[in-house]
């Protein structure tokens, strides 16, 4: 199954309306948590939105940097509906989920660490080793630096894609939130998003995210609320611009979730932000997307 | 610090199990000692500490709404708070899936109950909405999906539980629009045994079930004649064809439809 052009999260609160509207919506992500344990109504939506696009899985208990065994149930459940999707890769975030062996259902920062590298790295090779298709990451937005770190973030990310043999997935609004927590007081955030995404091998990146973000106090959350704003849609232009083709871009709206219109506007957004920046190179229509 | 090491610091705090002082200072130092960046670090270790708290929250109050909601109206919302807190020192997180955290949550009260002067009739409404949740997640079975074909039998999702307390018509009355003073504090003290389970459109019900309904589904489940079951409640062979009709079409039976005449 081809994953390409501009997609959105499936969300229960939109997911019967997504079924019913004629915009376009070019595929779908899906976080396997939230359906792949549901039978009756849940399972009955994913099997009719499968029908109708390309989905991608995309989790956030792989706890790919915890001490805890790895979850054997929920790799199952991830491989079955992998096979089922026929996707030629799944994602989650590089950070851990867990402590004790008891999952904290956030996803918290690592380390910016060798240990944590060799450690990621590790997991990742044996979980590509029991669920089929590509494994790819995405780099996790941290409010805090976690004490043992010895390296940028830039080189930790890069570190455990060579390592793991992982793909990326680049979340945009990520590395805009983070230069935006972590640079220098006056810093041009937009300035060290860019370097940041300039550190980040394009050949490995399979998928972009662009979300909403808020800020609360002096820090700003992760939130996936809320429109994109312009910086984070100058990042994702960058972005493509360095990939020099349109990466799959995903939409994140994910609580204080609008009608379904409102984050189709998004897609069409991200749409208009891909063909600037890329121009010809964009398949922006459905007739240049067919094989 | 090593991985190990940095786990044992920051898991208890995030666990709940103790606080951000005690584990930004197992992380950062002592806070006369930390640097600028340090410093800052520390006090945002606290968001994490925050988000897991929510999520605990989360995973019992979509599961156990009423749960909440009646314990709150009794006591206060600190005492949820101590409650969930309790709840998860008790049974820490075990399932990928957010609500499936929440599955020892009635056991949890019915233990609990005395020491919180929580009324028996909460234990049950928490054991009702729990099964209300699994009967909306439960997997599918294929033989529902034959729906008409076959022997009669019940709909895979279809689970009885018995309570002391008139659990539905309260829920309902609850919810409904009827005028405050009509709608009752606490439901009423009376046996009853509510069925739950997954209609052919999938959406979940529960409702109190009926003797004849009773006897009718034990007959179905043992493989035991209809008409004897009936009678067994002093039910005509019309009011079986009726409720042999009645489950029928609310999909807790399943399978071709016999006439009670001919079972």
């Amino acid at each position: 199954m081809r994953i390409a052009g501009i997609g959105v999260g499936l969300r229960k609160p939109f997911a019967h309306a997504l079924l019913e509207t004629d915009r376009r919506v070019d595929w779908l992500e899906v976080t396997p948590e939230n359906w792949v344990f549901f039978g009756g109504g849940a399972r009955r939506m994913l099997d009719a939105c499968r029908e109708r696009w390309p989905m991608v899985q995309h989790g956030v208990s792989l706890d790919i940097g915890g001490l805890s065994a790895l979850d054997g149930t929920y790799l199952d459940a991830v491989a079955a509906l992998n096979a089922k999707l026929d996707a030629p890769w799944w994602s989650d975030h590089v950070c851990y989920s867990s402590v004790n062996g008891a999952p904290l259902h956030d996803l918290l920062p690592l380390p910016f660490s060798e240990e944590a590298v060799l450690h990621v790295a590790s997991r990742a090779r044996e979980i590509q080793s029991r669920v089929d298709g590509e494994l790819v990451l995405e780099n996790a937005t941290f409010y805090a630096h976690m004490p043992g770190g010895t390296m940028s973030e830039a080189d930790f990310l890069c570190a455990i894609l060579d390592e793991g043999k992982c793909g990326l997935l680049l979340d945009v609004n990520n590395v805009y939130v983070n230069a935006m927590n972590h640079g220098p007081r006056d810093s041009d955030a937009l300035a060290i998003a860019r370097a940041f995404i300039d550190r980040m091998p394009m050949q490995k990146v399979r998928q972009l995210h662009v979300a909403g973000h808020t800020r609360v106090g002096e820090t700003v959350i992760d939130t996936h609320i809320g429109p994109v704003i312009e910086p984070v849609w100058e990042l994702y232009r960058h972005a493509l611009k360095r990939a020099g083709r349109l990466v799959p871009t995903l939409i994140e709206w994910d609580n204080e979730i609008p009608a379904l219109d409102v984050v189709l506007d998004e897609v069409d957004a991200a749409r208009a932000h891909a063909e600037a920046a890329l121009g010809a190179a964009a398949p922006l229509s459905r007739e240049s997307e067919k094989p | 610090m090593k991985l190990a090491e940095f786990y044992a610091a920051i898991g208890p705090f995030l666990e709940g199990k103790s606080g951000h002082e005690e584990a930004a200072r197992a992380l950062y130092g002592e806070a006369s000692t930390r640097t600028a960046r340090q410093a800052i670090d520390a006090e945002r270790l606290a968001i994490y500490g925050r988000f897991c708290a929510r999520h605990r929250f989360d995973a019992l109050e979509f599961t156990f709404e009423e749960t909440r909601r009646a314990l709150v109206q009794l006591q206060d919302e600190s005492r949820w708070a101590a409650l969930v807190a309790d709840y998860f020192r008790a049974h820490p997180m075990h399932h990928a899936e957010l609500n499936e955290n929440g599955r020892e949550l009635p056991a949890f009260l019915l233990r609990e109950a005395g020491a919180r002067e929580l009324p028996s009739w909460l234990c049950e409404l928490a054991d009702l909405e729990w099964w209300s949740f699994r009967t909306r997640v439960a997997p599918d079975d294929p033989r529902d999906a034959a729906d008409g074909t076959g022997a009669l039998r019940l709909g895979a999702t279809v689970e009885l539980r018995p309570y002391a307390h008139e659990l539905p018509g309260w829920l309902e009355a609850r919810s409904s629009d009827a005028l405050p003073d009509v709608r009752a504090d606490a439901p009423a003290p009376r046996p009853c045994v509510v069925l739950f389970w997954r209609d052919r459109d999938l959406d979940t019900r529960f409702a109190e079930a009926t003797p004849l309904e009773l006897a009718v589904m034990h007959a179905v489940h043992e493989g035991l004649p209809l008409t004897s079951a009936a009678a067994r409640v002093g039910a005509s062979a019309h009011q079986l064809d009726e409720t042999l009709a009645d489950l029928h079409g609310a999909g807790i039976l399943r399978g071709t439809l016999p006439l009670a005449s001919a079972s």
